[in-house]
C-alpha cells in the first residue's frame, strides 16, 4: 500500500485492467486464424503494459494498479508452442516494418512505419531475451515488487449465473484460484466475476475460496438491499463478508464511451485503416496467413481524423498523439481531484474510484491507451497529494468497518443483466452444457478415486467442460461476429466431453483419442476432478 | 477482453441491434455463407438428452427462460393411473407460481419445447412441468429452481445501523454522484413523506392503504384539517365522507409542506456524467425472434392459455 495517510488525502483511484482471453490453441493446423486474438493482445497490449510498470518502477515513480490475468489466458502465455508461434509471428512484423521504412520513406507515413517498425523491435526483445516467451514471470515479478496486485477469475471466465448448480460453480472459482497459485506462487485476494456477474449466493462460494473482494457494476450496489450509505465510493460486505466494489460510471464513460471518450479523438491512431488491407497484394502476401486473405497486422498510418470516411483518413502524427494523451490525463486527473473532493464531504470518508477497463482496450483497441496510463500515473506521482492509487486490498486494511449489503444480481454487459449471455441466439447452449455440468458431479462422485487411465479421462471429462463454460461463446454469437468459430468450439468440447462420459460409464476408454484430445485442450494440466464432487 | 476487429468489441460498447431480431441476423450471416466457404461447424452433439428436465433461467428483471423435456414414458403412466376417459383430459402445462402473492398460472406445452416468461421485478418465481386436467386439477412432474428477480431499481430498505442510515436528500445526493441521477426523482414522494409532520404522514398511510380514519388520528391533524373532519363527524357524516374530505384537503396541505422541505425542486444539475443505459430499462419492448435456427428441438412451440 502506498497511501500518503488518510487526513492529508482527499480520496483514492483504483485502476482494475481485466487481460482476458478466451483459450485458443490449434495444434491441429500450422496456423489459425483465431489463435491472432493472442499474437495481438501480446505485442499491443501486455507486452507494452510490462514496459510501462518496468519503467515506471526504474523511474521511482509510486503506483499501484490491480490487473486480472484471467487462468484461460496464462495457461496460454505459459504454453510452449503459443510461444514459440508468437515468436515466429513477431519475426515475420519485424520484417515487414523493416520493408516498411523502405516503402514510407519520404512520405507522410514515415514517422508512424518508424515507431512501428521500433516498437516490434523492442516486443521482440523483450518477449524472447528478457522473458524468454513467458510473459507471466514479468507481471509476476511486478507484483512480487508491490505495484501490481494480480485478481483471478473464474477458470475459463464462466458465466456464473446461468450455470445450473453450486458445485460447478465452486469448480470454475477452484480451480482459477489452484491455476493463479501455479503461475503466481500465492493465493489471490480478489476475483474478478466474469463478466461482473454477480447473483446473491456467489459471494459465499467465494468465501469458501477464501477470497476477499470482487468487482461488480454500479447498479449492483446501488440497487442492492439495504442503500448503500456511501454509494458507488465505497465498498459494502456481502452477507458471506467478502467485499464488493462497485465500477464508477463516470471514469468508464471518459475511456469507454465512443462519442465522448478520449479514444476517439481526432490525433489518435485509427484501428480501421490497417496495411494488412490497403497495402497491394503481392507485397503484403507473405506476411498474411497461408490462404491468402487479407486481415489486420497491426500497422496502421491513420489517425482518426473526425467523423469521416475510411478513404478521408489523414496520416498519424506520432507526436500530435503524444500531446493529445498528456491532455487527457490532465483531463482525468483534474475531474478525479473534483470527483473526490466533493464525494469525501458526502460520504464522509476518503471515497474510492473504482475505474476498471478491459487490459485490451489499453494498445490494441486505443493505440495511445499505455502512453495515457503512462502519464496519468506520472501526474498522480509528481503533480498533486490528494489522490494516490491504491488497490481493493489496499482500502480494505485502510478501512476495516464497511456497510453490509446484498448486491442486487448484475452483470457489466449491456442493459445490465443476463441478456448478452442468454437469449434467443445463444438459448440453446444451455441445455447442453447443463446435461455436461450435471454428468461431471455425477463422474466424480461415482469415480471419487480413479487412477491411471480413469484419472486421466476424468480429468480431461473437467477440462472440456471448464472449455465448454466460457462466457465468451455466447458473447460472440450475440455480437454476431465470430459466430461458427465460436459454435465449433462450444460444440467441439460438448462432444469430447459427451463421448468421455460414455466412455468412462462403459468402461471403454479409447486411449489413442484420448491422448489426442489431451494433446488439443491441454489447458489446466493441474485440474482435479475430485473439485466438482 | 477480446481482440480483432473482426471478432470482438469491448462488452460495454456492445448495442444490442434492437430492428433486426438477433437470430435473424445471425442466420443470414450463418446459414448463407459465400459459395465455396468451408465453415467448421463443430462436431456433433447430440440434439436431446432421454432425461427429465426443468431449468428456469434469469434473463433480466422482466424476462426468465424456462426450458424442459419430459420423457413420453412418465405423461404415458400417469395416463395409465386414471381410467381413459379421464387420462384423456389431462395436459402437460408449465406452472407458474409467483411466490410473494400467490398467483399462478398455466401454460400449454408440449413435452420437449422453452419458453420465454413476462415477468415482474423483485419477485419470486417457480416454474414447474406438470399435467393439468379440468376434472382432476394439477399433478406436478418437475420444478426448476426459484428464481428471484432483481428490483431493477434503488431499495427501499435504509439501513437501522445509524452509521449507514441514508436518506431523502442525503440519498439522491448520493444517487446523483454514482451516476444514477434518474433514479433521484423516485425518492420526491418519499422526502416529501418525512419532511411532514409524523401525524399526517401516519394518517396518508392509512388513506393510501385504503382504511378508515379513527378518532385518535383526527384529533392529531393540524386544526385547519382536523376543524372540517371534525365538523363533518359531528354532523353524522363520518366513515367514507370524512376520509374523502381528508383526501380533497391534502394537497393543499401538501403544497404547503412541499414548499418548506428545502431543495425539493433545487434540482440543479450535476456534473457527473448518467451512463444512457439506465434510462432504457431493461428488454421487456424489445421483440424476441419465435425460432432458434440452432436447436430445432428447442423452438418456442408453447402456447399460453390462461
Amino acid at each position: 500500500m502506498m497511501s500518503r495517510g488518510v487526513e492529508q488525502e482527499a480520496g483514492y483511484l483504483a485502476l482494475i485492467l481485466h487481460a482476458h482471453l478466451p483459450f485458443v490453441r490449434h495444434p491441429e493446423y500450422p496456423e489459425f486464424l483465431e489463435e491472432e486474438w493472442l499474437y495481438e493482445a501480446i505485442t499491443e497490449t501486455y507486452i507494452p503494459l510490462l514496459f510501462l510498470f518496468e519503467n515506471l518502477v526504474k523511474e521511482g515513480v509510486k503506483f499501484r494498479v490491480t490487473m486480472t490475468l484471467t487462468p484461460s489466458l496464462c495457461e496460454m502465455l505459459a504454453d510452449p508452442l503459443l510461444q514459440s508461434r508468437y515468436s515466429e509471428r513477431i519475426a515475420k512484423l519485424v520484417k515487414l516494418t523493416t520493408s516498411e521504412l523502405e516503402r514510407t520513406k519520404d512520405t507522410p507515413y514515415f514517422e508512424a512505419a518508424k515507431l512501428h517498425h521500433e516498437h516490434f523491435i523492442a516486443a521482440q526483445r523483450l518477449f524472447n531475451e528478457k522473458y524468454h516467451g513467458n510473459l507471466i514471470a514479468g507481471f509476476r515479478n511486478l507484483q512480487d515488487e508491490g505495484v501490481l496486485e494480480i485478481i483471478t477469475c473464474a477458470a475459463t471466465h464462466g458465466f456464473l449465473p446461468l450455470m445450473s448448480n453450486d458445485s460447478v460453480r465452486r469448480a470454475q472459482i477452484h480451480i482459477g484460484c489452484h491455476n493463479y497459485a501455479k503461475h503466481f506462487g500465492r493465493w489471490p485476494k480478489g476475483i474478478w466475476l466474469p463478466e461482473c456477474a454477480y447473483q446473491p449466493g456467489v459471494d459465499k462460494l467465494l468465501a469458501e475460496a477464501g477470497l476477499k473482494f470482487f468487482i461488480v457494476d454500479s447498479h449492483s450496489i446501488m440497487f442492492g438491499d439495504p442503500r448503500p450509505r456511501r454509494g458507488i465510493f465505497a465498498p459494502v460486505l456481502t452477507p458471506s463478508g467478502v467485499a464488493a466494489f462497485a465500477r464508477d460510471v463516470e471514469t468508464s464513460e471518459q475511456v469507454w464511451s465512443a462519442d465522448i471518450g478520449y479514444p476517439g479523438h481526432p490525433n489518435y491512431r485509427e484501428f480501421y485503416r490497417d496495411i494488412g488491407w490497403d497495402a497491394e497484394e503481392e507485397y503484403i502476401k507473405p506476411f498474411l496467413h497461408s490462404d491468402g486473405k487479407r486481415c489486420n497486422l497491426g500497422i496502421k498510418y491513420f489517425r482518426v481524423t473526425g467523423k469521416v470516411e475510411l478513404h478521408e483518413k489523414q496520416p498519424y502524427v506520432p507526436e500530435w498523439a503524444t500531446e493529445t494523451t498528456i491532455n487527457h490525463a490532465n483531463h482525468f486527473i483534474l475531474s478525479r481531484l473534483a470527483q473526490v473532493r466533493h464525494l469525501k464531504e458526502m460520504i464522509g470518508r476518503n471515497p474510492i474510484v473504482v475505474s476498471p477497463y478491459d487490459a485490451e482496450l489499453f494498445g490494441h483497441w486505443w493505440f495511445e491507451g499505455p502512453q495515457f496510463l503512462n502519464f496519468l500515473i506520472k501526474k498522480i506521482h509528481y503533480e498533486q497529494n490528494e489522490i494516490s492509487l491504491i488497490t481493493p486490498s489496499d482500502y480494505l486494511e485502510m478501512y476495516l468497518e464497511n456497510q453490509q449489503q446484498t448486491p442486487s444480481a448484475s452483470t457489466w454487459g449491456a442493459e445490465g443483466y443476463n441478456r448478452v449471455w442468454v437469449n434467443t441466439a445463444t438459448s440453446w447452449i444451455y441445455p447442453h452444457q447443463h446435461m455436461a455440468e450435471k454428468r461431471m458431479v455425477e463422474l466424480a462422485q461415482r469415480y471419487p478415486n480413479a487412477t491411471g487411465l480413469y484419472l486421466r479421462a476424468l480429468k480431461q471429462a473437467a477440462r472440456e467442460l471448464v472449455l465448454a463454460q466460457s462466457s465468451d461463446w455466447a458473447f460472440i454469437i450475440t455480437t454476431a461476429t465470430m459466430v461458427p468459430y465460436a459454435i465449433k468450439r462450444f460444440k467441439d468440447h460438448i462432444h469430447r466431453f459427451t463421448r468421455l462420459y460414455q466412455d468412462i460409464t462403459s468402461n471403454r476408454i479409447d486411449e489413442g483419442w484420448l491422448s489426442e484430445i489431451e494433446g488439443k485442450d491441454n489447458i489446466f494440466s493441474e485440474i482435479d476432478y475430485q473439485t466438482y464432487h | 477482453m477480446v481482440m480483432s476487429q473482426s471478432s470482438y468489441f469491448p462488452s460495454h460498447q456492445l448495442e444490442i441491434v434492437s430492428e433486426t431480431p438477433i437470430a435473424e441476423l445471425i442466420e443470414e450471416r450463418i446459414t448463407k455463407p459465400s459459395q465455396g466457404t468451408f465453415i467448421d461447424k463443430g462436431l456433433e452433439i447430440p440434439d436431446s438428452y432421454d432425461v427429465d428436465t426443468i431449468r428456469a433461467m434469469l434473463q433480466d428483471p422482466f424476462h426468465i427462460w424456462v426450458y424442459w423435456n419430459v420423457r413420453p414414458q412418465v405423461f404415458d403412466k400417469l395416463k395409465a393411473v386414471f381410467p381413459q376417459h379421464i387420462a384423456e383430459n389431462f395436459s402437460p402445462v408449465l406452472k407458474v407460481t409467483e411466490l410473494t402473492l400467490n398467483e399462478v398460472s398455466f401454460i400449454k406445452i408440449i413435452e420437449s419445447g422453452d419458453y420465454w416468461l413476462n415477468v415482474l421485478p423483485d419477485k419470486h418465481y417457480r416454474v414447474e412441468v406438470g399435467m393439468l386436467s379440468s376434472e382432476r386439477g394439477y399433478i406436478r412432474l418437475l420444478e426448476a429452481d426459484e428464481i428471484t428477480t432483481p428490483r431493477g431499481t434503488v431499495s427501499k430498505n435504509v439501513d437501522p445501523e445509524p452509521e449507514y442510515k441514508i436518506a431523502g436528500q442525503d440519498f439522491a445526493d448520493n444517487l446523483r454522484a454514482s451516476g444514477f441521477a434518474a433514479f433521484a426523482g423516485m425518492l420526491g414522494p418519499e422526502r416529501v413523506m418525512n419532511a411532514l409532520p409524523e401525524n399526517v404522514s401516519t394518517v396518508l398511510s392509512t388513506v393510501s392503504a385504503g382504511e378508515s380514519l379513527q378518532d385518535d388520528q383526527i384529533d392529531n391533524l393540524p386544526p385547519r384539517i382536523r376543524a372540517l373532519l371534525k365538523e363533518l363527524q359531528e354532523r353524522g357524516e363520518g366513515g367514507d365522507l370524512t376520509l374523502l374530505a381528508f383526501l380533497y384537503l391534502i394537497p393543499e396541505y401538501l403544497r404547503e409542506s412541499v414548499a418548506e422541505v428545502e431543495g425539493l425542486f433545487a434540482d440543479a444539475l450535476h456534473p457527473h456524467h448518467v451512463a444512457p443505459r439506465y434510462m432504457v430499462g431493461s428488454s421487456e419492448h424489445r421483440p424476441y425472434p419465435s425460432r432458434n435456427p440452432w436447436l430445432p428441438s428447442m423452438t418456442n412451440k408453447a402456447i399460453r392459455i390462461l
